[in-house]
This record gives structure tokens, C-alpha cells and sequence, in this order.
């Protein structure tokens, strides 16, 4: 439970530390509708869904879970539950099964795990134009 | 009863499935009216919530479907197995009446026989305008006489037709979203199933009707352009150049690109031959600048899909006026875009300067359902809308 909350008030703080290394801005698109597997540096182990509109749903393996909002803030991504807030460095698109170790605003270490990742996007139909 | 509404749905299905969806915006499966991108499904659908949500106590049922179902089954309950005799035309009777067409109405209202318009036929013709989407009141005018006549089941199609099309929504819409309802021109930004704000929309002309969509709000553009679609240039703005000549285009704005989108680069309107793009022989990329009079005014809303749908402002304010609001070539314009904006925005409109085409992402995407409901429960009521489209026309009868 102690590691759900910290991961709750953390997670808003920590995904925005990762600088970015590529010139396109990430928006976290290929988390929406996945769930991250979150392991950290004691060994705790939760698990993220990260909702497509912007709830998250933070629960460990004795099923206790909890819900935060989550959002990408420049090279962050993060969680905030009340008033508490978590960013996560986010510098590099997520990819299915590849860990990547990040580091939180609350200074807190966690290797996170994407079960699956959605394809990139494009963020706009150009040439369909618009009906007006 | 769940069968005979279970005949309903599969009713109207294979109707819709035998109407032609203009080319343009053909779209999904051909049986359902819903479009959705390929891309937005899945998130929309199943990635709103987490896995087993639904064993968890989240319904799978959508809470405007829940209503429409309740709504129809009252409706069912109250109204389907009375005596369905074809009544006479007459002047408008009101409680204290009496006489031979009394009784026949107290039969066909399912009371007790009598010839008296007493406290009880009353109390059931307030029900029974409360539920026709009749206005309020114990008078039996022609218009409850024409629903009468009607009968039923021309009723309890309706509201099934829209019980399907709020069935084939996601079970949850979202903790924030907006509705757009085609039949009345209307915009609702809901939070947590309970409208915060709504506003006046103008809507697609029935010629060129806005599809019935679901998507995901993902960002505006503040500035915009308006990138006209090559079909409309085609068959409405080639020929106004040919007439107008630079004029034309210089009073509105208009300029050719080879592209639409951030790296389009403009090209000499002289280069183009008009009559061939008339002819629809040559593609034109026609776009408008930002400014006074831009078909999509200060801002626009993006939930990217093939259609060319979006919500957007416009310098047409004064259609907001109108009753009935279906002026536009399919896409969604809004009466308070600016409103709009600050609450997809959280309160906090995005500072943008002068420059064009600024795209401001949404901190998270907010659904958008662009829906077609021409009956909906309003509490004890349920609203009987026109049928704008005139996508109720048609339907086959219902073997009862």
C-alpha cells in the first residue's frame, strides 16, 4: 500500500524527466489503453493502466488500486491524485515488452515495463482537408 | 417484451443497412450508421477503462442507452396493448367533456368505459402528451389525435432506433466528453453523465448531413486555415473562381498549395486550370488564410479522422438564430467556441499570438460522440424530436 500511494503521488512528478533525445514532441499516445508493469528499486511491483482519456489505474498484486489522472507535460509524464503530483522522465517512445529504468521528481527509481505499446500516429488528416 | 425489442433493433438495422450513405462519407461496415477511426476504436472502446472494469461493477451499457431502454420499456408498458381503433377528427375536448368520441378516447386510453372527460382521463392524457413528446396539459388537441392515430409502435420504433444507436456507443463515454445531437443542433460538454454547458451548433445541410461519428478530441488550431476539401472545390469554389477571377480570391482569401498541412508551399493561382478542377480532371489543394471571414474562424478542434469533421468557429454567427440550424457542409460549427475551448482547455485558454495554423494539444483526448437522437428521455418526458435527416422515413412495419 505504501508503494500504491507513493507510486499514486509520484507518478505525476516523475515521467517528466526524461529529456527528450528525438525533435518530435512525444504526447505518451502509445500508452493509451496499455498497462506498464512498474517495478521498483525494493523490489515492489505495481501495475499502471494508463487510461486513452487520461485516467490512470495504479493496483499491486494483493489488488488493492488506485486512480490518478496522468498527462505528458513537455519531456514528463505525469500522475496526479488530489493534489498530489509525480513526473516521471519520458524522453524516448515506449516499446512493448523493453524495460526502461526512469527516475521521479520524488526522487524515486523504477524500471517500467510496457505490456504493449499502440502503433504511432499521425496526428493529423491533412489532405482530407475540412468540410467547413 | 425483450424479444419484441430485441425485433426492433434487428428491424432497423437491416433498414439502415438498405440506405445509401452519400459517397463522401461512406463509412464502417454499411450496417452501421457509426463512424469511428480505425485508430480511435480500440481506445474509445476498451482503453477508457482497465481491463475487467466491467466485472467490476462498471456497466457495460452506456448511460444514455440505460435511459433510451428504460424509456422504451415504460413506453411499452404503458401504451402498447390498448385497443389501437382509428379515431374520428373533431374539435379539441378538454376535462368536463362528454359524448360518444369521450368514450371511444377513454377505450383507446385504456380507462374504464364511460362517457365523461373526468379527473382519471385527465391524468392519463397528461401521460400520455408527457410520453408523445407532446407539450404539457389535459386537452385533447389535434395533435395528440394525430399520435393517437399513429399508434404505438411508430413511436416504440423510434425510440428503439435510438436505443440502438446509443447501444452501438462505448458502454462508458468517458468521465468528460462532448455530445453533439444532429436533431437538435446541439452541443453538451458532460462531466461525470452530468451537462456542464451547452450551446447552439449549425449542423450539415440535409444534402450533405454530418455523419454520425465517435472520436477523440486531441487538439485545436488556433489561426487556422481552412483546408477545403478537393470534392467541395470541385463542385463549389473552381467555379465561383472562374467567375470571380482574383477578385474572388483576393476578397476571401483563398490561395493554392500543393499540400495541405505543414509543409504545403503556395502556388501561383494562375498555374491552375479552373475548368479542368470544375471538371474534377485536376486536384486543387485550396485553402483559405487566417483572418476576417476564414470559414473556420479563430479556431478549430481536431479529432483527426477521414471525413473532414471537425468543430470549428465561424463568421456565420447570426445562423445561430435559427430554429432549425443544418447550414454546413458536414462539419460542426459552434456558437461559443471560445467556451468550448476553455473547458476542453481546463479553464485555461493556451496563449497564442498571431501566427497561423497554432496547434495546441489537449492535455488528455476527450471523446466526441456525434450522435442523431430524435427521441430522448427528458425525466417523466420523452422528446420527440424532428426527424431533420429524415432517417426515421421509411421503416419497415413492425409485425406487433
Amino acid at each position: 500500500m505504501r508503494h500504491l500511494t507513493l507510486l499514486v503521488a509520484a507518478s505525476a512528478a516523475t515521467l517528466a524527466l526524461a529529456a527528450p533525445a528525438q525533435a518530435q514532441a512525444l504526447s505518451g499516445e502509445e500508452l493509451r489503453g496499455q498497462t506498464v508493469d512498474i517495478t521498483f528499486a525494493d523490489g515492489t511491483r505495481n501495475s499502471v493502466f494508463f487510461g486513452s482519456t487520461g485516467m490512470a489505474t495504479v493496483s499491486n498484486n494483493t489488488g488493492q488500486s488506485a486512480n490518478a489522472n496522468w498527462f505528458v507535460q513537455g519531456d514528463q509524464l505525469c500522475m496526479r491524485a488530489g493534489s498530489a503530483n509525480e513526473c516521471w522522465n519520458y524522453s524516448n517512445r515506449f516499446a512493448a515488452g523493453q524495460a526502461v529504468r526512469l527516475t521521479s521528481t520524488c526522487d524515486q527509481n523504477a524500471v517500467w515495463t510496457p505490456r504493449n505499446v499502440n502503433a504511432p500516429r499521425q496526428m493529423v488528416a491533412p489532405q482530407a482537408g475540412e468540410r467547413g | 417484451m425483450k424479444l419484441f425489442r430485441q425485433f426492433l433493433i434487428a428491424t432497423w438495422i437491416a433498414a439502415f443497412a438498405m440506405m445509401a450513405p452519400s459517397p463522401a462519407l461512406a463509412a464502417g461496415d454499411g450496417v452501421s450508421s457509426l463512424y469511428v477511426e480505425e485508430g480511435d476504436s480500440p481506445l474509445l472502446y476498451e482503453g477508457q477503462m482497465p481491463p475487467g472494469a466491467a466485472e467490476a461493477g462498471t456497466p457495460v451499457q452506456n448511460h444514455l442507452a440505460q435511459q433510451m431502454s428504460a424509456a422504451l420499456d415504460r413506453y411499452l408498458t404503458e401504451w402498447s396493448n390498448l385497443p389501437e381503433v382509428n379515431l374520428p377528427a373533431g374539435s379539441t375536448l378538454r376535462p368536463g367533456a362528454s359524448g360518444s368520441r369521450v368514450e371511444a378516447l377513454r377505450m383507446r386510453l385504456g380507462l374504464a368505459a364511460g362517457t365523461g372527460f373526468d379527473q382519471d382521463m385527465a391524468e392519463r392524457v397528461r401521460l400520455f402528451r408527457q410520453m408523445h413528446g407532446l407539450s404539457d396539459g389535459t386537452s385533447i388537441d389535434r395533435g395528440m389525435m394525430a399520435a393517437l392515430n399513429r399508434g404505438h409502435a411508430h413511436y416504440a420504433q423510434i425510440l428503439a432506433r435510438n436505443l440502438a444507436h446509443a447501444e452501438e456507443l462505448p458502454g462508458f463515454l468517458g468521465h468528460r466528453y462532448v455530445m453533439v445531437d444532429l436533431a437538435t443542433q446541439q452541443l453538451q460538454m458532460v462531466e461525470n453523465d452530468q451537462v456542464v454547458d451547452t450551446m447552439r451548433v449549425v449542423a450539415g445541410k440535409p444534402e450533405t448531413p454530418t455523419p454520425i461519428m465517435a472520436g477523440l478530441l486531441r487538439h485545436a488550431v488556433f489561426n487556422p486555415y481552412w483546408n477545403v476539401p478537393p470534392d467541395l472545390t470541385q463542385a463549389t469554389y473552381a467555379r465561383r473562381i472562374i467567375n470571380g477571377g482574383n477578385a474572388y480570391l483576393s476578397r476571401t482569401g483563398f490561395q493554392v498549395v500543393d499540400q495541405f498541412g505543414p509543409d504545403a508551399s503556395v502556388i501561383p493561382t494562375g498555374d491552375v486550370d479552373w475548368r479542368a478542377a470544375a471538371r474534377g480532371e485536376t486536384q486543387v489543394f485550396l485553402r483559405q488564410r487566417p483572418g476576417a471571414g476564414n470559414g473556420m474562424g479563430d479556431m478549430k478542434f481536431m479529432f483527426p479522422n477521414a471525413l473532414g469533421i471537425y468543430l470549428h468557429d465561424t463568421p456565420s454567427t447570426h445562423l445561430f438564430a435559427e430554429n432549425t440550424r443544418l447550414f454546413s457542409a458536414g462539419c460542426v460549427r459552434l456558437e461559443r467556441p471560445e467556451d468550448l475551448g476553455l473547458w476542453l482547455y481546463n479553464g485555461m485558454m493556451p496563449e497564442v499570438g498571431s501566427a497561423p495554423e497554432q496547434i495546441v494539444p489537449l492535455q488528455f483526448p476527450v471523446p466526441i460522440y456525434i450522435g442523431y437522437f430524435t427521441a430522448m428521455p427528458e425525466g417523466d418526458r420523452i422528446a420527440f424530436r424532428e426527424d431533420v435527416y429524415s432517417r426515421d422515413v421509411g421503416l419497415p412495419e413492425l409485425a406487433l
